[in-house]
């Protein structure tokens, strides 16, 4: 049984995002894949304040000396063998809940007790961004960073797009929309397709380091 | 089990061949067989685009005269690939980009040619740029649907003339880390 964790930090009520991660994560649902979706949407995130308590005197249990939504998530996040982390593009980056939540996870890797706990996980990311050419990759890449300074394990859907799941939210990515159809990222098949296969190598990744190939 | 090593630096014994053989020490603690390549030398050019290896299949590059199939023929035999490069400008070296246009364009015309392979990227700069010649390389192991591993700190070192990395213990920290983390993922791969 593997643990695939699907976080989506759109601030949209049933948006794009949270469709495709949804999609996404149901593809690879099987008897031994659990999935979870955890929607940042709502919640309080604070910034890292690098105050280094978790660097001196994080407890058992306790991970962050700032008390939001990361008490919820840190549990989680530690439970899961693979993390697919699911962000609209803004401005060619992430969105600034989903960069709160990587900061804090800062507690996670350099924690008194929790260091090293993200090591060999498996990461990939999703993202969703308005226009084709608006800075998917940057966003995805900025993900990529995060993963592999926690020592953990990039999953990739190869050549059909290089960083992770990819998709647009607009028709064809052109910034024209339906109004009786909020859900366009459900009409880009091929965005679609990169985050199956992103996910599929992941849970494939996820299902080696947990037992070996 | 087998890790082959691409060394870009135009200097043989280098900074960057520094570096590789402190990734293969820990590599080769786990009895992982390591070869390195130094592209230094043989004259490799870029990829003309003649896209005859969409026609061919054949796991092999058209062009015949330097030593880029040779390369491809170590990729493809080994369970891991790492890439090695000095930092110029910002990117790659010239040797380095080489391989990756040509091994990259063969591999996307034969599917699945370096599919989960375990992938580690290294590089060194004087001062500035290693950020983005490290996403280069690790950008190509994404294309192919390789396993990228990363360390405890982001795969670079310090140094410009020949031996400085081996002041720098945080970049030999790096790469040991590198080392076990690819070790690692090819015990559980095999």
């Amino acid at each position: 049984m593997v643990q695939i964790l699907g976080i989506c930090s759109s601030p949209v009520k049933d948006s794009n995002t949270e469709c495709i991660l949804k999609e996404t994560l149901d593809s690879v649902q099987t008897d031994d894949v659990h999935t979870e979706l955890v929607t940042l949407r709502g919640k309080t995130i604070q910034d890292c304040i690098q105050c280094n308590w978790c660097l001196l005197k994080q407890e058992e249990g306790k991970y962050c000396s700032i008390e939001d939504h990361m008490v919820e998530l840190y549990p989680k996040i530690i439970a899961a063998d693979g993390l697919l982390l699911a962000t609209p593009v803004y401005l060619a980056r992430l969105s600034g809940i989903m960069a709160a939540m990587l900061d804090r996870m800062r507690a996670l890797d350099y924690g008194k007790r929790a260091s090293g706990c993200l090591k060999h996980k498996v990461g990939a990311g999703i993202a969703v961004s308005w226009y084709r050419n608006s800075g998917v990759e940057t966003t995805l890449s900025s993900l990529h960073w995060a993963f592999l300074t926690w020592q953990m394990i990039i999953a990739s859907p190869g050549s059909i797009s290089t960083f992770g799941g990819a998709a647009v939210s607009s028709l064809g990515g052109t910034g024209e929309f339906d109004p009786k159809d909020k859900h366009q990222v459900l009409k880009d098949e091929h965005g679609l397709e990169t985050a199956r296969a992103t996910a599929a190598n992941m849970v494939e990744l996820a299902k080696i380091v947990k037992v070996g190939g | 089990m087998k890790v082959v090593a691409f060394n870009g630096s135009p200097r043989k014994n280098g900074n960057t061949t520094i570096l590789i053989g402190k990734v293969f020490e820990e590599l080769e603690k786990e009895s992982i067989e390591t070869e390195l390549v130094h592209l230094a030398g043989k004259n490799n050019k870029g990829c003309i685009a003649c896209y005859k290896c969409f026609e061919n299949k054949d796991l092999k590059c058209s062009v015949k005269d330097d030593s880029i199939n040779e390369c491809i023929e170590k990729m493809i035999a080994a369970d891991g690939i790492i890439l090695a490069s000095p930092t110029y400008f910002s990117s790659v070296s010239t040797q380095m980009k080489a391989l990756m246009e040509r091994a990259g364009l063969v591999s996307i015309a034969n599917a699945g040619m370096l599919r989960h392979k375990a992938g580690a990227a290294l590089t060194v700069n004087r001062r500035t740029g290693a950020s983005a010649a490290l996403a280069c390389m690790n950008n190509f192991f994404s294309c192919f649907e390789m396993f990228t591993v990363g360390s405890s700190y982001p795969n670079m070192s310090i140094g410009r003339e020949k031996g400085d990395v081996e002041k720098d213990d945080e970049g030999l920290q790096t790469m040991k880390d590198l080392g076990r983390n690819m070790a690692y993922l090819l015990n559980k791969l095999h």
